[in-house]
């Protein structure tokens, strides 16, 4: 699905990625773990085109993407779900416009997909709050919502970045849990994460691979759990 | 084609794709926008108003005034009388010559007293006879009727005007390019000024465009985003200017139909439609100017 090819990344003479080969098979699970700093973030937006590699090459579903072609960016992106730390919402409008936010600008009129969206409210346990404006949310609501809007146009392939940064280890639990049942449905995961206990807490539930990522490298195997 | 385009601009503006909804709403930048508009729209109406009037003026100099032009009968008073008719009978035999007019003295009196005052005894004066002649300058064979004339009354002088008449068209004409060009520049200063602020609001609403292009917003998506809010801002400021300007034309007094000058710089006819031409001028210098800002922005953020 995604394929980097000894990607590398550097910014203002500092090179935060290096020599980085990785496959992401469909349906695969992947926890992308190292110390902050270590290029997790850099990797991730790497896949979905926020970064381009400024050495080796990054393949999406069997092609490079050239970075001035927008519009293949776009689709790109509507093809891989992304769950910031930081969310990523706008403010001024509501949580469910926020959700069906990759409706609207995939050209999709929201009331097409009403069950969907109402369907992935419950899902993500948020029908109460959808009226609410993303600064009334708490850190896990807000990151519950973020992932309802990653998967809102059914991506094959989901990133997360700390997705459980900002939230209390029984919220953590609940997000991966929804994080395994995209997995089991098929869906490619990668969660980049410095909190060991995620991949202890996933144990035995799905084939996880771990990938370490210390000074710009990936380390060349990931352990299987 | 124009049916798929009339159905792109209806979409367009009802915002079909929501597109509007996701670029936080300024008000003091919007507020910024409509009042520029507006008082571009007010500057431009007046400016509209003088290209018109100054053409309406040129073209009545260039061809009404053209056609009359004036016989003065300066000989003494013994033949003065006998010229006069002898220059009536060149004139009405002449071809091109629509018709001729004894000026009275009475009527005399009256064009030399703004001039000379009403005190002055106008009737001492040792005034020339005139004569109105109205021609048909297609026809005319002027050098032929100077000539004849020459002959037949020569202390006759034809005056068709020309000498003064000329610089005054001249001088009408320019100031219609000069009102023209007053407009093309502020149709200029807007989308100057629209493009600036496109830029701006494009940079304070970065983290907006960010969340959008990790949804997967085509940049055409985030440009309609933009330019829409800008331009409807720039059509409804425009809209209150052109009321504006056209209110302060209207109670301005009144353009006669010949087109003097001074009577009036004002709207006659069909050119009260001519504002109306105004909103939709600066809508789309608004939706161009914005588009093209919000553009090279989301070009330079790649």
């Amino acid at each position: 699905m995604i394929e980097l090819d000894e990607a590398g990344f550097s910014y203002g003479g500092t090179t935060v990625l290096r020599n980085v080969s990785l496959t992401l098979a469909p349906g695969s699970f992947h926890f992308l773990i190292g110390p902050s700093g270590a290029g997790k973030t850099t990797l991730l937006r790497l896949c979905y085109m926020d970064l381009v590699p400024t050495e080796g090459e990054v393949r999406f579903f069997g092609s490079a993407i050239a970075p001035s072609d927008r519009n293949a960016i776009a689709a790109l992106r509507r093809a891989v779900g992304v769950v910031h730390q930081d969310c990523q919402f706008l403010d001024h409008i509501s949580v469910v416009e926020n959700i069906a936010l990759p409706l609207r600008v995939s050209g999709i009129p929201a009331a097409d997909r009403a069950g969907d969206i109402e369907a992935l409210l419950e899902w993500v346990d948020l029908g109460p709050r959808v009226d609410a404006r993303p600064p009334e949310l708490s850190g896990g609501e807000r990151q519950r919502a973020a992932l309802a809007r990653a998967v809102i146009l059914s991506p094959d392939v989901i990133l997360a970045d700390e997705p459980t940064g900002n939230v209390d280890w029984e919220m953590a639990q609940r997000l991966l849990a929804l994080l395994v049942e995209l997995n089991r449905m098929g869906k490619t995961v990668v969660i980049a994460t410095h909190d060991l206990n995620l991949i202890r807490a996933v144990r035995g539930r799905v084939a996880a691979r771990v990938l370490h990522l210390a000074d710009g490298h990936l380390q060349p195997a990931g352990a299987e759990l | 084609m124009i049916g798929r385009r009339l159905r792109a601009v209806r979409d367009w503006l009802a915002d079909a794709d929501g597109a509007d909804r996701v670029v936080p709403r300024g008000l003091h930048a919007g507020l910024s926008v409509g009042f520029l508009a507006g008082v571009m729209a007010f500057l431009a109406i007046l400016a509209l108003a003088l290209a018109l009037a100054a053409g309406r003026l040129a073209h009545t100099w260039e061809s009404e005034i053209a056609d009359s032009a004036t016989l003065q009968i300066l000989a003494g008073d013994d033949g003065i009388e006998e010229q006069a008719r002898a220059a009536l009978n060149v004139l009405r035999t002449t071809p091109g010559v629509r018709s001729v007019r004894m000026v009275e003295l009475a009527e005399q009196e009256k064009l030399l007293e703004p001039w000379l005052g009403p005190d002055i005894p106008v009737e001492s004066l040792p005034l020339p006879l005139m004569i109105e002649v109205e021609t048909d300058r297609a026809t005319l064979n002027l050098p032929s009727l100077e000539l004849r004339l020459q002959a037949e009354a020569p202390g006759a002088v034809y005056d068709d005007h020309a000498a003064w008449r000329q610089p005054l068209v001249v001088t009408a004409e320019r100031l219609r390019i000069f009102a023209i060009a007053c407009l093309a520049l502020m149709a200029l200063a807007l989308a100057a000024v629209l493009g600036l602020a496109a830029t701006a609001a494009t940079a304070a609403n970065g983290s907006a465009i960010q969340t959008l292009r990790l949804v997967g917003a085509r940049d055409d998506f985030i440009v309609r985003a933009f330019t829409r809010r800008f331009t409807l801002g720039a059509a409804a400021g425009a809209v209150a200017g052109t009321v504006l300007g056209v209110a302060l034309l209207a109670v301005l007094p009144q353009a006669s139909e010949q087109g003097f000058f001074l009577v009036g710089i004002g709207l006659t006819g069909w050119g009260w439609a001519a504002p109306a031409l105004v909103p939709l001028a600066a809508a789309f210098v608004a939706w161009a100017a914005t588009r093209r800002a919000t553009r090279a922005s989301l070009w330079r953020w790649s």
